[in-house]
């Protein structure tokens, strides 16, 4: 059997990057991975739809410099050069994962664990042990119950990837972030899309003005949006609502939300939330369990790759002995990567009144600064959420070119404990987009 | 030119000191840090050292004058010097733009001329202070002088969180130390940072300013834990608020106890013994950096799931460091428990001014002999009560914790 101080179930986000920092503080680690090294978020979520994504980007810039005088004509899109290179993006993150580890001496086992007892688990015939275990299982894609689906050929984020031709009519069961995302981008590579959702709107966990700019730019290219649908039945080659409207597909994709692999955590008979979903944690992200902690997408909370790198971090400290304060959702960005971009962070509007703050906000558009109409990239706004004592920022949604990273500079300040009178005071190089971060700041 | 002598502040609530005696005449040489002028405030006496080196030029006060808090005492300067007072106009209180430059760093110098480190904890002033600009607005909001708050953000910085646990030194003031004792006071916490500095100058307060006994005994729950499984097993929903906890239980008949005996649930300070009606229960908390006491406001109002709900969200906010400002003070006894880590007795420091605190253990398993003389197990739970003998002798300590025996021995007495 063979022994580590720290023991690690998933090499997604959360689990790689826990390892090293394990490995920072001394310890020695081995990490089980069933899969692909780097998890859903490098293999089949954050990394390739972006890759994707970038493709509809540099198609919007050729379109945008097309108007303004530039006359450039895309003879062709080659989605099988596409997928090679989203393969190759892939390729080489995960080959920097494997030579950190090798570096830093962190042993990668790769095969399905089975849980044996205490903090020991089997893996294809060999037994592995750590002295404290962290479990970063991560999630997988939820696929309703609905009549016929089971019988059609669809697909999910996990498979959608391995798709090597470019549908001519593509639709998305559930207008989540995910389902979003991916009718940007292959309605800018040539698919017609349709984004069917079950709810009374798409995007329901983002603010609402950016919403209506996302939903704005999805008519504008031509996507279509079908909201509060009753899918009576998935056929072969159609959707088919109660309504009597039908959508027929090429391709399906069934995006309605993800569910955690509790597999492991049931098996150590671990206690989850009283929805039995997620893994219960302390402040430390501790199970129910000693010595066994969890997180990512097995907690809940939010489940982005980010939130799991925090927590992974947060719970190898506390292991260590450093306790630290959790993660605060306040602290979380939440991006969006459609064309405009959306991101946010903190409290909106309502939550900050309802928590009693005497809140102001202000909002500012892109098409009011100098580089955006320089770019001709006009479409977005920037919105800050604020209260009235010590101008305390609260919140910001930015929509827009590049807006998580502009939301990065609001969130450096908030981290900081600046108030908006620093954003306001700070000197900005002009011209550029983020000045528009100033001028909604000066408006307090 | 001239520097200025003038009165400090000793105490966060002194507005005015009595010049007991000069220590040297008009015309003597001085070298910066000499005393030079003996002041006094309440039970508080200080030696005013000279800011800078020279010739003592002129004392504007004299022995036995009452002088406001920053109003000029006497000049330093060259030797024959003129004095040009028009420049320091004095005033009692700092006005907002003399903190504002404090902070910013940028000392003028009628400031240097203010002696440092005269109160206890106070930063030098020539040391930069590094706060955020929220925790800065707080702070001058609630007119706390950011040199008596100890940073715990990176390269000590003042957060808001400081801001927040920041309870003024002046409840545990320094006006009950004797004179004699106010030198050594001002190293408490001497060489630590942050939290640590704050526990350090809390217990040190403490134990200096009390008479701190501590009783200690065990209590007979076998019927208790009984009970909690009996109400586990009956009530259909699932009771995963902390209602049945054991430190649940146990604050709960504490407060039953604290409105029995009110004379545990008070405060003595400043010569004042005051006893409340109302129970708020500090429950001591370790977090990341050290220690904090956050406040269970108004437990005698509340039913055993309420109080249980309530315990798990202050404490799990205290380790998040969101718990509101208001519910880091303000408790009327506070609760320890180290029987997490298996400690059986202790003898807990009074968290000032509180007159009480109960040390929790670990439950223990022991063999006892039934009425027909047969082996039996018993569960016990050791506790220690630190008082403040000052205010509350031996025996009526040993009858509250024979109250609160009596409440975990008869568990059905805790549900009303």
């Amino acid at each position: 059997m063979k022994q580590f101080d720290i023991l690690i179930i998933g090499s997604g986000p959360g689990g790689y990057v826990a390892a090293e920092e394990a490995t920072r503080l001394g310890h020695t680690v081995g990490v089980i991975e069933r899969d692909q090294i780097g998890g859903c978020c490098l293999n089949v979520g954050c990394i390739p739809s972006k890759t994707y994504l970038q493709y509809s980007h540099w198609l919007n810039s050729l379109e945008t410099a097309n108007r303004h005088g530039l006359k450039v004509t895309i003879n062709e899109i080659d989605f099988p050069s596409i997928v090679k290179r989203k393969n190759d993006v892939v390729s080489t993150l995960q080959n920097g994962i494997s030579s950190t580890f090798k570096q830093k001496g962190i042993q990668f086992i790769e095969g399905e664990a089975t849980f044996i007892k205490d903090h020991t688990f089997e893996v294809e015939g060999e037994y592995y042990s750590g002295r404290q275990v962290l479990l970063a299982t991560g999630g997988h894609p939820f696929v309703p119950d609905i009549p016929g689906l089971q019988d059609a050929e669809y697909v999910t984020t996990d498979t959608f990837f391995n798709v090597d031709e470019i549908p001519g009519q593509f639709v998305t069961i559930g207008g989540g972030v995910i389902a979003v995302e991916l009718a940007f981008a292959m309605q800018k590579l040539g698919s017609e899309v349709t984004v069917v959702e079950v709810a009374s709107d798409i995007l329901l966990t983002v603010d609402k003005d950016a919403r209506a700019a996302v939903k704005q730019k999805m008519k504008e290219i031509g996507i279509e949006i079908i909201t509060n649908a009753d899918i009576k039945e998935v056929t072969a080659d159609r959707v088919a609502l109660s309504s009597g409207k039908d959508t027929s597909y090429d391709q399906l994709l069934v995006a309605t939300g993800r569910r955690s692999n509790l597999d492991i955590p049931n098996a150590m008979n671990l206690s989850l939330d009283s929805n039995n979903h997620f893994v219960k944690v302390d402040e430390y992200y501790e199970t129910s369990k000693k010595g066994v902690y969890a997180i990512g997408d097995i907690i809940g909370d939010y489940t982005l790759a980010h939130a799991a790198s925090a927590e992974g971090i947060k719970a190898i400290r506390a292991m260590s002995g450093h306790k630290e304060k959790p993660i605060q959702p306040n602290r979380v960005p939440r991006p969006v990567f459609t064309s405009p971009e959306v991101s946010e962070f903190g409290m909106s509007e309502e939550a900050a009144q309802k928590a009693g703050y005497d809140t102001i906000v202000e909002q500012m558009p892109f098409s009011f600064n100098g580089r955006a109409i320089v770019s001709g990239e006009t479409e977005g706004f920037i919105k800050l959420v604020t209260e009235k004592r010590f101008k305390e920022i609260l919140g910001a949604v930015v929509v827009g070119e590049n807006a998580t990273d502009l939301l990065h500079e609001i969130m450096t300040a908030y981290e900081a404990e600046g108030t908006i009178d620093e954003l306001a005071n700070t000197i900005y190089a002009h011209p550029t987009v983020s000045e528009l971060i100033k001028d909604t700041s000066n408006k307090f | 030119m001239a520097t200025e002598i003038v009165m400090p502040k000793l105490g966060l609530t002194m507005t005015e000191g009595t010049v007991e005696k000069l220590l040297v005449n008009e015309g003597d040489k001085v070298e910066a840090g000499d005393p030079v002028i003996e002041i006094s405030s309440e039970k508080l006496t200080s030696e005013v050292e000279a800011p800078a080196s020279g010739t003592i030029i002129e004392f504007t006060a004299q022995e036995g004058d009452v002088i406001p808090y920053k109003e000029v005492m006497a000049y330093v300067g060259e030797e024959g010097e003129v004095v040009d007072k028009s420049t320091s106009a004095p005033s009692a209180e700092p006005s907002p733009e003399e903190e504002e430059t404090t902070e910013n760093n940028k000392p003028e110098p009628k400031q240097e001329s203010k002696p440092a480190d005269q109160e206890a904890g106070k930063t030098d002033q020539s040391e930069r202070i590094f706060i955020t600009p929220l925790a800065r607005k707080m702070a001058k909001e609630q007119g706390i002088d950011i040199r008596d708050v100890n940073g715990t953000g990176g390269n000590g910085r003042i957060t808001r969180l400081d801001i927040n646990r920041y309870t003024p030194s002046a409840k545990t003031s320094a006006k009950e130390v004797p004179a004699s004792a106010a030198s050594s006071e001002m190293e408490y916490g001497a060489g630590l940072t942050g939290m640590r500095k704050t526990i350090a100058q809390r217990m040190m307060r403490s134990v200096q300013t009390t008479a701190q006994v501590t009783n200690q005994r065990k209590i007979d729950v076998t019927r208790l834990m009984e009970f909690r499984n009996e109400i586990k097993e009956k009530v259909d929903f699932p009771l995963d608020n902390g209602e049945l906890s054991v430190n649940t239980l146990l604050t709960k008949a504490v407060v039953l106890s604290l409105l029995d005996m009110p004379s545990m649930n008070g405060w003595y300070y400043d010569g004042e013994y005051t006893t409340f009606d109302e129970v708020h229960i500090g429950m001591a908390t370790a977090i990341d950096d050290g220690l904090v006491v956050p406040v269970i406001k108004d437990a005698h109002n509340m039913s055993l799931s309420r109080l249980g709900s309530s315990i798990k969200e202050v404490v799990s906010q205290t380790r998040k460091g969101t718990l509101d400002g208001s519910l880091y003070s303000g408790s009327t006894f506070t609760i320890t428990n180290l029987g997490g880590a298996d400690i059986e007795y202790f003898t807990p420091i009074l968290n000032t001014p509180e007159v009480g605190i109960l040390g929790v253990g670990a439950i223990q398993k022991e063999l006892d002999l039934d009425e027909q003389g047969t082996v039996i197990q018993k569960q016990k739970l050791p506790l220690s009560l630190s008082f403040d003998h000052q205010v509350i002798d031996g025996a009526p300590a040993a009858e509250f914790l024979q109250k609160i025996a009596g409440y975990l021995q008869n568990p059905y007495r805790i549900l009303f």
